[in-house]
């Protein structure tokens, strides 16, 4: 497996260390592989990332016991390890290693200057199609709120939900577990009875309140949970147990009605479920969605203390938070395409194409000082 | 080029009544911007702000023809293989490994109903087939162990159905009943010939002690595993390590390698002209005026003649 030579900086136990601390989202998992594999998101009851089992007898299962460990830790590990894999290993590290190379022989020496523009090329043209986009949504979040990070289709179903909710509460501390109910009725409907739907809408609301009240901080120690710390702050024990305890009952809920295509459940795939579109979309996700919607647009309207209409304010705010939602995203694509488009003034620090360096006379007038110094 | 910031699950409602034309753009705006939680933006995205501005800019920017010529065929071929290619490859070969019997994939195939004709439906309708978001995707490894093993016999009762239910999952999925059965040491129904409906059946009909004893056959080890999940996890590994080298061989090595060669054949085999103008020689003469000779003693005329020499 040449593509996956780890730097000799990190042992095998910090970065195992380091993809356990991840398991719960503390960085998101994206990509075209992992968007297309991880049709079952969850991941509190099926530890695999320790079940690919004891060394078997033989070569060719023994070969197979171990790309089967390798490829685990990489899906377990996540987004940065399939970056590290797929592209870095995979992509920019070779092309960069053959730019170097390239005419070596001819030129008695390395390409450096082949090497740099394509490990520049490579460094700025890669990441930021991820990083840009993920930048703008996390300063959404800061600025906007929470419920800017749902997309404008969901944002504009949720506030119907909302509305209902604001509408059959007279009291503004119920607006909440209203709504989780108009949420659990659109994803169950009458599968549920009226204990489980209560059980339910509880249990969603456990969650808004432990992401309100979040206790005390986890503590974080060693290097790589350190880092991970840096980019987003690991959920607290309260609003771990909240969150697994919410998609066990979610999931479980799923495994016992079996396949109910209307509504987008499948025993092939426990963990999806229809929400507001033609596909069934992940619970993790949707847990995310409610949460991000609640804690900040259902929040304002709790603590509300101006008395205004509930209504007329939700309204209000939920075309903001469309207004910024679209604002955002449309921003990041400009930004991502700008940012695209002056790569190349970065990398092309030298006037003539490299790659052909040692194939023709090396030019002359690459700068102008020899002919200056004549004259003056 | 980053093969990961694709999200290739993403869940757009098309809003089915526009208000006006403008009201129809601007929806196709927003879907075509969207940003998931995880913030990757869709396939088509991707592919539409890659080919314009990664590659256009890099191709329109190139210093020479050689430069634009590798652009062209290595970095726009890098994008949709990434992004399209390697996506159908592993389809492909999740549907083939999925008729074998122990299936690592699963996925419903959108198909439409109507049957148009005209070039456009022929080429939607083929497209639709190989399209990697449309159909069988393959499955992570917390999906396998799902759908063949259990912690315990008791989460059987936790399912639809029960152990005919968990059972008749996998032949949805395109499992071969027989063959798994006999994977995991029970080869009555292998022996037997036994099709997938008429196991079901036998299974629906099984109580007390058979039928616990076929149960504990899911049940995973100490390792978290039992044989028919060992081997389709493997299955799965296999495909996926095959596609990161076929990725890192074909995008990283084999593209920009046959573009190093190309070139250096062209210019070796002497069939490339000279782009460079040739480099300034400052001893060259340059296009100055007729000196003419200071026999003139006007001042003017020496100091024209001087400024002449410049």
């Amino acid at each position: 497996m040449e593509g996956l030579l780890l730097p000799s900086v990190f042992t095998w136990k910090q970065i195992v260390n380091y993809i356990n601390i991840n398991k719960i989202q503390t960085l998101p998992p994206h990509n075209i592989k992992t968007g297309e594999q991880k049709t079952s998101n969850y991941r509190i009851s099926n530890p695999s990332f320790c079940a690919s089992g004891g060394v078997p007898e033989g070569f060719c299962p023994k070969i197979a016991h171990y790309i089967d460990k390798v490829m685990r830790i990489i899906e377990k590990g996540g987004f940065f390890a399939e970056f590290i894999a797929l592209d870095v290993l995979g992509m920019m590290g070779p092309r960069t290693v053959q730019a170097f190379l390239r005419n070596r022989d001819e030129l008695g020496h390395l390409n450096y200057k082949a090497g740099t523009e394509e490990a520049i090329r490579e460094v700025f043209s890669g990441p930021s199609f991820f990083i840009i986009p993920m930048t703008f949504l996390a300063l959404s979040g800061k600025i906007f709120g929470s419920a800017s990070k749902i997309s404008v289709n969901t944002l504009r179903e949720m506030k119907g939900v909302a509305k209902s909710a604001v509408e059959n509460t007279s009291d503004g501390k119920q607006i909440v577990n209203e709504f989780y109910s108009g949420i659990v009725k659109h994803l169950y409907g009458d599968k549920l009875s009226e204990t489980e739907h209560k059980n339910m809408t509880a249990a969603f609301e456990k969650l808004h309140n432990a992401h309100m009240d979040p206790g005390p901080p986890k503590k974080v120690g060693g290097f790589f949970k350190t880092i991970a710390a840096f980019f987003k702050k690991p959920p607290t024990e309260k609003v771990e147990t909240a969150h697994k305890e919410l998609i066990n009952m979610l999931v479980a809920k799923n495994k016992e009605i079996g396949d109910d295509a209307a509504r987008g459940i499948s025993l092939a795939d426990s963990s999806r479920i229809k929400f507001f579109g033609k596909k069934p979309q992940s619970i993790e996700n949707i847990i995310e969605d409610c949460k991000n919607y609640s804690t900040d647009v259902l929040k304002t309207l709790v603590t509300d203390t101006a008395g205004n209409s509930k209504s007329k304010l939700l309204e209000r705010i939920s075309k903001n938070k469309i207004r910024a939602r679209i604002g955002i995203t449309t921003s990041a694509i400009l930004t991502l395409s700008a940012f695209l488009y002056y790569i190349p003034y970065m990398y092309k620090q030298n006037k003539e194409f490299p790659g052909i360096d040692g194939l023709t006379e090396q030019p002359a007038n690459d700068n102008n000082t020899a002919v200056k110094k004549r004259v003056a | 080029m980053i093969i990961n910031a694709v999200n290739s699950s993403h869940n757009i409602k098309r809003n089915s009544n526009p208000k006006n034309a403008f009201g129809g753009i601007k929806e196709k705006v927003i879907d075509f911007c969207d940003i998931n939680q995880k913030g990757s933006i869709s396939r088509f995205a991707f592919v539409s702000v890659a080919a314009t501005f990664l590659l256009g800019a890099r191709y329109f920017q190139a210093r020479n023809a050689d430069e634009k010529r590798e652009v062209f065929t290595r970095d726009f071929s890098a994008v949709v293989a990434a992004v399209y290619a390697i996506p159908i490859l592993r389809k492909f070969i999740g549907k083939y490994i999925n008729s074998q019997g122990i299936p690592i994939a699963y996925g419903k195939e959108e198909k439409s109903t109507k049957e148009e004709k005209g070039l456009l439906n022929t080429i939607k309708k083929y497209w639709s087939k190989i399209n990697p978001e449309n159909g069988v995707k393959i499955v992570s490894y917390d999906q396998l162990s799902d759908w063949f093993s259990v912690k315990s016999t008791d989460e059987f009762n936790k399912i639809h159905k029960g152990f005919t239910g968990f059972c008749e999952n996998i032949s949805k999925i395109g499992g071969n009943l027989a063959k798994c059965f006999k994977i995991l040491g029970h080869s009555e129904f292998a022996d037997k010939k036994m099709d997938n409906a008429k196991i079901l059946e036998e299974i629906n009909n099984l109580q007390g002690d058979k039928l616990i004893t076929l149960q504990k056959l899911f049940v995973r080890d100490e390792h978290g595993m039992n044989n028919l999940l060992r081997k389709a996890s493997h299955s799965k590994s296999l495909v996926e390590a095959g596609c990161i080298i076929a990725t890192a061989a074909l995008l990283g090595w084999g593209l920009p390698g046959f573009n190093i060669w190309y070139t250096r054949k062209l210019y070796k085999d002497g069939d490339k002209k000279q782009e460079k103008t040739p480099p300034k020689n400052i001893t060259a003469p340059v296009n100055r005026p007729q000196i003419k000779t200071l026999n003139n003693n006007s001042m003017t005329e020496k100091f024209k003649n001087f400024q002449a020499t410049l």
